[in-house]
């Protein structure tokens, strides 16, 4: 029965080739989505999977307010919750990102010269504890050996790098040195961990190092409980059966007691503990998988199957007619209603494994095309998965019954001497063809919809790429210097900055915290004494600067004068903007010069000048009060500088100078720099990458429903053959049949424009409300992306009924 | 084998009416090869369907091998006709996405049958058909006339007790056509029992009865011997 289903299926679908086609064709491309979807999901659910235990182990966080959190710890808490916290097995604790960019270098012996590794990743802070949570494979030394000062423990892959012809226990007991300045010896070697992890950590050294010296601080910052960084990680596991909410209420508890007793009664701040398995998607904790972006793909997934699905209902209803003889014999001779659902559900379900095939094929084609939605350390080869294979046969089944089921029925139900005689429901004019207009006006308000949103997040991108920020960021260029360890007053990035102005090219330089704007967050608490009355305001930005500075990102001063730099001076100068001097309550630019503020670096600071209002976070938000210190060449480890022409060509030669003069200062490091305007575009990365979707999402949309149209136009070309003759023979000219054909279809798609309009405005005023600053939402863009969907429509519409319309009319009706 | 009384159908649409059988009576015995003859319009071919269970009556009576089927539903009424009935029809309505055997084949898989007894059953069939030359072919490759064997084939292949014949010469030439008419003939012999609708007198020559309709009615019986 089933064979004899599946060869009728394959005939049809080769007799009716161009429906064929287009059901393949879109099916495919949302099977396709929907599979990368699946894998991105599966990968992004692995997180946090593989250790034993998982669900005793939780991440130790701060709430530092209501809403305010930070996934890491004060650099003191760990071992305060290790010492009185009960129902504990093990508590971990690690900083990361320490050094980003290390250098590793193997000491001259005897036999060996001196060996150098620079830009080696995953380098952490860790005690011996970390491996009683993580799970890890030994090859030589243990965990112990961790609780030692200067020791470290490498990963199998690092380890083979450092000493390619060591084999591994002779590899313990070498000298590694961290940075030119941290030395090691490794006392242990582990596996390299292969599954998906948060914390990509390989090089550990032992935590001691930096908490028995003073290396700890320049890493987080002084070991207060107040003081919190997002690199001091802690980790914790539960005794099997200890309760979470008690474990969370003592570390409350610690950390309410010895903010107490340091002194900083007012500061809300204290430890939490969250699940292993939520560290990958809390996106508030720094995770990496954002579940809304997922659930942005799923969605796209799921309309453009949605959309693919309604071509496939759409033309085999249409054509249903067509086989409505095949039905009538095949109930004459003793098939009933289930039989025949059944072999129309196998000619679907063919049809979908033949979609799926293609899917497979246009696979690495998306996967390329939603890369920046794909998660790092996803590769491409994760397909090959016995998981990914259940899921396609499962989608197959569903799409087959979801997509196949109206139509089969709508096809069993044909009465045998109805659908003998040809006189069936369906057939042209008929009471199911709502059903088909619904669908198509369906399909088109979709792809209206996207094609305005498409629009509107353009014009906003367009936008805030170049409204004004209050400050410059053409022709300028900017980079970090590794300078972390280095707090000397002195220190390389001043050289490096003097070396840069000698540069011809350069117009200035400047050393800073930070460029005005960039991707991050840099804020104080500042008060000011009104009078005698205290004022505090939290959440004031901070940059420190240079007399540099202004000129270089064109800063503008209201009153006052630039701040001077004066290394020995007790009372640095400051700079304020406009929005913190109203906050203030100053009356005027000129009433603030001259004025004190506590707070940020220094007890004391005196405001020398008042700057226009700039932007220090992207346009999504509002202009922030902001204050600008000196620069007591203490936290500046930003250096930007400006062109003294404007040729792009001049500007590549200038920076292979500066590179030259970089690399001379710092061996081994990466010249890392970025045009400051590129910089402020990745403020709007996630809204590019929106953008860049939606663009798909819109075309795929637009393309899967002018195939639709396109099958229809065939089929109702088809239809009205001897209709187009006698009306020609009548005297018709080709325009009036191409109108006769298309006129219908065209006030469904102006119903659909009608229809998409408001959904439209919704979603693009939601989605514009996240700005501070926003582009007008103009009326002109919804007649403009209705006639542009319109014309390509019409497009689609004429040039298929042509064939129709210009047929010889005697031919036809000889046909006939 | 077939007795019908009082038989009404009537088919409506929004504004008219059609009385297609009014008050018919008929009734066919076990072997019989009967004719049913009348103008376009007349209600043989709504007689037919309801006697081919393809269709309902709207009041009277229809005994089936002295069962009384009026009121069956379609799935009995499948069920009936699947086992007991075959069909030829003017236009063959065959299926153009099987071949000519699986087209023959059909029945036999609605019914059931095993795939080994198929295949002796269908090759029987085309045999007797002259056609088994063609076995491969799908109709639009074939003749007019080979495809009404095709089409005799399939309606007998199930051995029905029934065959039901609705204008099977009407698009054949003079040969074919004679060539159908002998095999229905032949078909009679061996006992089936033969209900045909034609508007060919030579044809309804062949049959030992004739019916012959107006207005939905049975207006002359004509026995031949």
């Amino acid at each position: 029965m089933f064979r004899n289903y599946f060869k009728t299926a394959y005939r049809s679908l080769k007799k009716n080739k161009a429906t064929s086609l287009i059901n393949v064709l879109g099916l495919s491309i949302g099977i396709s989505a929907a599979l990368i979807i699946f894998l991105i999901i599966q990968h992004e659910n692995s997180f946090g999977k593989w250790e034993s235990n998982k669900e005793n182990i939780f991440r130790v966080y701060t709430q530092w307010s209501k809403d305010g959190t930070n996934p890491g710890i004060s650099t003191v808490a760990p071992k305060e919750i290790a010492n009185k916290v009960t129902g504990l097995d093990a508590v971990a604790h690690f900083i990361r990102n320490a050094m980003d960019d290390a250098t590793i270098e193997i000491p001259k012996t005897q036999s060996k010269p001196r060996k150098v590794f620079n830009s080696i990743k995953g380098v952490v802070f860790a005690d011996a504890d970390y491996f009683n949570i993580f799970d890890t494979k030994w090859i030589g030394g243990n965990s112990q050996s961790l609780n030692k000062l200067n020791n470290v423990v490498l990963s199998a892959s690092d380890a083979r790098l450092f000493f390619p012809d060591i084999s591994f226990p002779n590899i313990i007991g070498q000298q590694l040195i961290f940075n030119d300045s941290i030395k090691t010896i490794v006392s242990g070697v582990v596996a390299d961990n292969n599954y998906t992890t948060d914390f990509k950590n390989k090089i550990f050294i032992s935590l001691k190092t930096a908490t028995e010296t003073s290396l700890i601080n320049s890493l987080v910052g002084n070991p207060l409980w107040t003081n919190v960084s997002d690199a001091s990680q802690c980790f914790v596991r539960l005794h099997n059966g200890s309760s979470s909410e008690n474990v969370a209420k003592q570390i409350k508890n610690i950390f309410e007691s010895n903010i107490k007793k340091e002194g900083s009664e007012d500061f809300v701040n204290y430890g939490r503990l969250q699940p292993l398995s939520n560290v990958h998607f809390n996106t508030l904790l720094n995770g990496d998988g954002a579940k809304k972006n997922l659930r942005n793909i799923a969605l796209l997934a799921g309309v453009l199957i949605l959309l693919a699905g309604i071509n496939f209902v759409n033309l085999t209803t249409a054509q249903a007619s067509l086989r409505a003889k095949e039905v009538g014999v095949r109930k004459t001779f003793g098939s009933d209603k289930k039989q025949i659902i059944m072999q129309f559900l196998s000619e679907t379900f063919l049809l979908m494994i033949l979609s799926t095939i293609l899917a497979l094929l246009l696979y690495p084609i998306l996967f390329r095309l939603f890369k920046d939605f794909i998660p790092e350390g996803m590769p491409i080869t994760t397909i090959f998965q016995p998981l990914a294979a259940i899921y396609l046969l499962v989608l197959i089944v569903v799409l087959t019954l979801l997509a196949g089921i109206y139509p089969s029925l709508v096809l069993s139900r044909y009465r045998p001497i109805q659908a003998l005689r040809g006189v069936v429901k369906g057939n042209g004019k008929s009471d199911k063809i709502w059903l088909r207009q619904s669908l198509i006006v369906f399909q088109f308000i979709i792809a209206q919809v996207f094609l305005i949103i498409v629009f509107v997040v353009g014009k906003q991108i367009h936008y805030v790429l170049n409204k004004d920020m209050g400050f410059k960021k053409d022709a300028i260029v900017s980079f970090y210097t590794p300078d972390w360890s280095d707090r000397s007053k002195y220190k390389k990035i001043n050289v490096l900055a003097n070396e840069i102005k000698r540069i011809s090219g350069i117009k200035d330089v400047s050393i800073a915290s930070g460029t005005p704007a960039f991707n991050g967050w840099n804020s104080t608490r500042l008060t000011y004494s009104d009078k005698g009355v205290e004022k505090e305001f939290k959440n004031v930005h901070v940059r420190t600067i240079d007399n540099n500075y202004l000129d270089v990102f064109g800063l503008k001063m209201l009153a006052g004068s630039n701040v001077k730099i004066d290394t020995s001076a007790k009372i640095p100068d400051v700079l304020i903007n406009e929005t913190l001097m109203k906050q203030i309550g100053f009356a005027s630019a000129k009433d603030a010069v001259g004025n004190y503020l506590r707070g940020g670096n220094a007890d004391s600071s005196k405001i020398v000048g008042v700057v226009k209002d700039f932007s220090t976070m992207s346009l999504m938000s509002a202009v922030q009060p902001t204050i600008l210190f000196a620069n007591d060449f203490g936290y500046a480890n930003t250096l930007a500088f400006s062109f003294s022409t404007n040729n792009p060509e001049d500007w590549n030669k200038t920076i292979k100078k500066v590179e030259t003069a970089f690399n001379k200062l710092y061996v081994g490091k990466t010249f890392d720099y970025n045009f400051y305007d590129k910089t402020i575009e990745s403020l709007y990365q996630s809204q590019i990458r929106l953008s860049t979707l939606l663009k798909w999402a819109t075309g795929l949309s637009i393309f899967i429903s002018c195939m639709g149209l396109i099958g229809l136009v065939m089929f109702m070309a088809n239809q009205r053959t001897k209709e187009i003759g006698i009306r020609k023979v009548l005297g018709a000219s080709i325009p009036q049949i191409l109108r006769l054909l298309s006129n219908n279809l065209i006030g469904l798609i102006v119903l659909a424009s009608v229809v998409a309009f408001p959904i439209a405005w919704f979603f693009s005023h939601s989605w514009l409300q996240d700005f501070s600053y926003k582009t007008t939402l103009s009326w002109w863009i919804f007649p403009v992306c209705a006639v542009g969907m319109l014309l390509i429509a019409l497009a689609i519409l004429w040039s298929w009924s042509l064939k129709a319309a210009k047929a010889n009319p005697a031919k036809v009706l000889r046909t006939e | 084998m077939i007795e019908i009384k009082n038989l009404n159908k009537i088919y409506r649409t929004d504004e008219i009416e059609t009385t297609a059988l009014n008050d018919i009576s008929v009734e066919v015995k076990d072997g019989e090869f009967v004719a049913i003859m009348g103008p376009s319009g007349c209600g043989k071919s709504t007689l037919l369907n309801i006697v081919g269970l393809l269709d309902n009556p709207d009041s009277g009576s229809f005994l089936f091998n002295g069962q009384e089927i009026a009121h069956f539903n379609e799935r009995q009424r499948s069920d009936l006709r699947k086992h007991n009935i075959g069909f030829v029809f003017q236009s063959f309505n065959l299926i153009d996405e099987l071949t000519v055997y699986e087209n023959v084949e059909l029945p036999l898989i609605y019914t059931g049958v095993k795939s080994d007894e198929r295949k002796i059953r269908v090759e029987a069939a085309l045999d007797k058909m002259q056609i088994m030359h063609r076995r491969n072919h799908y109709p639009q490759q074939l003749s007019g006339g080979q495809q009404q064997r095709v089409a005799v084939a399939r309606a007998v292949v199930n051995k029905p007790k029934l065959i039901l014949a609705d204008e099977p010469t009407g698009n054949l030439d003079s040969k074919n056509g004679g060539e159908v008419m002998e095999m229905l003939t032949s078909l009679n012999e061996q006992g089936t029992t033969i209900v045909m609708v034609t508007h060919s007198e030579h044809d309804a020559q062949f049959s030992h009865r004739i019916i012959r309709m107006l207005d939905g009615q049975t207006v002359m019986e004509n026995i031949l011997i």
